[in-house]
């Protein structure tokens, strides 16, 4: 998984410039969507790998940029289970999911 | 009267070209462990213009280690990580980190092991390459040693190296006998006596 995260105290502080930020990686999100024989040669020399290596990778890439940013809740559940498990914590001292993630920027700055 | 019209056009787009090209762009700091394929995204947001079309100077900072990223983004020396997994680790722990925006939503962490490596309980004793102790990769490989039958404590020694580019490094370099890895690093060494192993992907040698 990849994508963004920080402290709700700045996103907050600094809601314009995140959107901004969001914004600017739909763009680049859209390109890489858009653009598919220009980005597996871009990927060849960025992760010195061979033509199919590029295009397997760039495929695999594709089929899980989600629309619009945003996962299904289950997605983040599923991670939130297993470091919960990991850490060996009790379920009732594991944190609500709304202090795991927070769509709103991201609905904000694709609607 | 005529030739004010292109005139007065003129001046205005130089104008307007010349606010544009002056613009200041806010300097924007996103820490990660190391290009990859899912770094692609942010690549292009920068190569194209896409973040300077909003006015901003988004630099990417590399930091090898996980936890060391999310330190740095509490402490406020960065602005935004992309370290969706240790970061949803650290809000699990009750820290205030929250994730705003998911660019891939899947990356399949393989264990990659070196030839004479040919099973999980050959890893006995043996060292593997992972992000940051204090990271999501640890806890991935820890959990893969438990079911596999290993003690995570006693039978193996994790060495935080980096990011997935490093640990492939790190592998190749001999330094160590297995490393987590992400695609495409592991296309490359598929087909090479490819264990399946119980909780997880697969584990494959490497030459």
């Amino acid at each position: 998984m990849n994508g963004i995260s920080g402290s709700p105290d700045y996103f907050t502080a600094n809601r314009d410039l995140v959107l901004a930020v969001l914004r600017g990686m739909a763009g680049g999100a859209r390109d890489v969507k858009e653009r598919k024989p220009e980005m597996i040669t871009f990927l060849k020399g960025y992760l010195e790998v061979p033509e199919d290596e590029a295009v397997k990778s760039y495929e695999f890439l594709v089929s899980h940029m989600p629309d619009n940013m945003i996962v299904d809740d289950a997605v983040i559940k599923s991670a939130m289970e297993f470091a919960a498990s990991a850490l060996k914590l009790k379920p009732d001292a594991v944190p609500d999911i709304s202090k795991v993630r927070d769509w709103s920027y991201a609905r904000a700055a694709t609607k | 009267m005529k030739c004010c019209v292109p005139l007065t056009l003129f001046f205005l787009t130089t104008l307007l070209a010349t606010a544009g090209f002056c613009q200041k762009l806010r300097p924007v700091t996103l820490g990660l462990t190391g290009k990859s394929l899912t770094t692609l995204i942010f690549e292009m947001s920068i190569r194209r213009g896409h973040f300077k079309q909003q006015g901003l100077d988004v630099r990417l900072i590399t930091i090898r280690q996980s936890d060391v990223i999310i330190k740095a983004t509490m402490a406020g020396e960065l602005n935004f990580m992309s370290v969706i997994p240790t970061a949803i680790l650290a809000s699990v722990r009750g820290l205030p980190i929250r994730t705003i925006a998911v660019n891939v939503d899947n990356a399949p962490y393989v264990l990659v092991g070196r030839p004479q490596i040919k099973s999980m309980s050959d890893l006995k004793g043996k060292k593997i390459a992972v992000s940051s102790l204090g990271g999501m990769s640890t806890l991935v490989v820890r959990e893969i040693d438990a079911r596999s039958g290993l003690d995570p404590d006693r039978d193996v020694t994790y060495l935080a190296v980096g990011g997935s580019e490093t640990r492939s490094g790190a592998m190749g370099a001999g330094f160590v006998d297995a490393a987590l890895m992400t695609i495409p690093l592991n296309y490359a060494l598929s087909g090479k006596d490819i264990l399946v192993w119980p909780g997880a992907r697969i584990m494959c040698a490497i030459q």
